[in-house]
């Protein structure tokens, strides 16, 4: 009987641990419907949104997350110019694919990618399809290699944690991933079938640029994307505290801004307050020497 | 009360025996994937793998995965393990039933033919997107550039 209590007592705690954060919000608002706290019909279709958005995330291959980027990139291309800069966007890559090769997801549908936005205003952005635009204005914010890396470590930061994807929340949008997911759907699609489609593209690229541009991820996001940016710079051997640098220097730099970063972004303090203790010890300062020598004669050319 | 646990055990068994003995297949997720001679990015490229290939694994060791593609069993390399999926895709699937975390049609949902009908929306730009993509960064530049800044080649 002991033997069947604790195997009971076992599947729960499995079954409960699965619970992601998308059970949580359907099963609070289907609790605020039922105890009356919003009306039932919300609180069914909060719950069936936040279940779909879960499973969007979850179900979406690499390739759909390749052209929701590309599509993404498209739209920032669209309002940003390119700033042509090849041997400084060289540079970039470089920095990126050492701290993606180190990292827990190393390889996308088709890879990481720099380019360089002209644009002094402080910004970057990062799509799920492994494309990082960042502006003028917050490469001349770094002051090392390693600061530049910790930016670079943030955006991709966001790519691996999937928080574009996440940002999908239209239904057109998620229906089109999960119908697309599954293998059911019918290979050879019809007009009406590709128009779908187009519209689920469209409404992904809406939500995910409203909150790139304008409202900002969620602080946890940030937050967590700054932890694991630590992460990926230890992991290849950057110096961890040069992101509290680049922290110090966007906040001496964006005093007064209104747009980019400081509208996106919770405060360089908030985010300086929260990594206070997760910074690495580091020694090796003569090789940091040797990576902030070239990252001046690289930046130079900008 | 024994009854129950012998039942258990040899389910367990059975389930411990099946898994030891099958060899575990896996699918390629990625556009294209480098088979390597050792478990580091910067090792010899021994082959390369497209979209919706099968392998066979031989190994795991962090995040890198020992392989041997389907096709050619001779050839025994190493994958990142992010460019493996347990679902099987079907690169030339038509209408086929079977549950969305087992398969994934290759080519299908957001595709190049979607983006074409997409860009017609105006609004997007999708030249500077190419152009990005053709940034390639040669083996020999990051060797160099890691070797340079005593950074680490993402090795196991």
């Amino acid at each position: 009987m002991k033997l069947c209590k604790c195997l009971c007592l076992l599947s729960l705690v499995i079954l409960t641990s699965c619970s992601t954060l998308m059970n949580v919000t359907s099963y609070t608002a289907q609790i605020a419907g039922a105890t009356g706290l919003i009306d039932a019909d919300l609180a069914t279709s909060i719950s069936e949104s936040s279940e779909s958005i879960g499973k969007a995330a979850e179900a979406i291959t690499p390739e759909q997350e390749y052209y929701i980027g590309r599509a993404v990139a498209g739209t920032i291309f669209y309002k940003y110019k390119v700033y042509h800069a090849p041997e400084v966007q060289l540079y970039l890559n470089k920095i990126s694919k050492t701290l993606v090769m180190n990292s827990d997801k190393p390889v996308l549908y088709k890879g990481y990618y720099v380019e360089i936005l002209d644009s002094d205003e402080i910004n970057a952005f990062a799509t799920s399809g492994g494309h990082i635009l960042i502006t003028k204005g917050l490469l001349s914010c770094a002051n090392s290699e390693d600061a530049l890396a910790a930016v670079l470590a943030h955006e991709i930061s966001h790519i691996q944690l999937q928080h574009s994807i996440k940002a999908i929340k239209s239904s057109r949008a998620t229906d089109a991933i999960l119908k697309t997911a599954e293998a059911t759907y019918v290979a050879a699609v019809g007009k009406d079938a590709k128009l779908e489609l187009v519209d689920g593209l469209k409404d992904s690229v809406n939500d995910i640029v409203t909150i790139m541009v304008e409202s900002g991820y969620s602080k946890i996001q940030e937050f967590a994307a700054d932890e694991n940016a630590l992460k990926l710079m230890k992991n290849a051997n950057y110096n961890t505290n040069a992101m509290n640098d680049m922290l110090l220097m966007l906040k001496e730099k964006s005093s007064g801004q209104t747009k980019g970063f400081c509208k996106t972004h919770p405060t360089p303090d908030a985010r300086m307050n929260k990594l206070k203790k997760k910074y690495s010890s580091y020694k090796d300062y003569q090789s940091q020497v040797v990576r902030t020598e070239r990252f001046k004669k690289i930046i130079s050319s900008l | 009360m024994k009854k129950v646990l012998s039942i258990l055990s040899f389910f367990i068994f059975c389930i411990v025996m099946l898994s030891a003995t099958t060899p575990k297949q896996m699918y390629v997720s990625i556009q294209k994937a480098s088979l390597r001679e050792k478990p580091s990015a910067l090792s010899k490229v021994i082959q390369t793998l497209s979209y919706g290939d099968a392998v066979t694994v031989i190994e795991e060791k962090g995040k890198w995965i020992k392989i041997s593609p389907a096709s050619k069993d001779a050839i025994i390399g190493w994958v990142e393990k992010s460019a493996l999926t347990k679902k099987k895709i079907l690169v030339n699937g038509n209408k086929v039933s079977a549950n969305a975390k087992e398969l994934a049609l290759a080519g299908k949902g957001f595709n190049a033919e979607v983006e074409s009908s997409f860009k017609t929306s105006g609004q997007v730009n999708y030249a500077p997107v190419d152009e990005m993509e053709k940034n390639i960064v040669s083996q020999s530049q990051m060797e160099e550039f890691i070797e340079e800044g005593n950074l680490n080649g993402g090795e196991e």
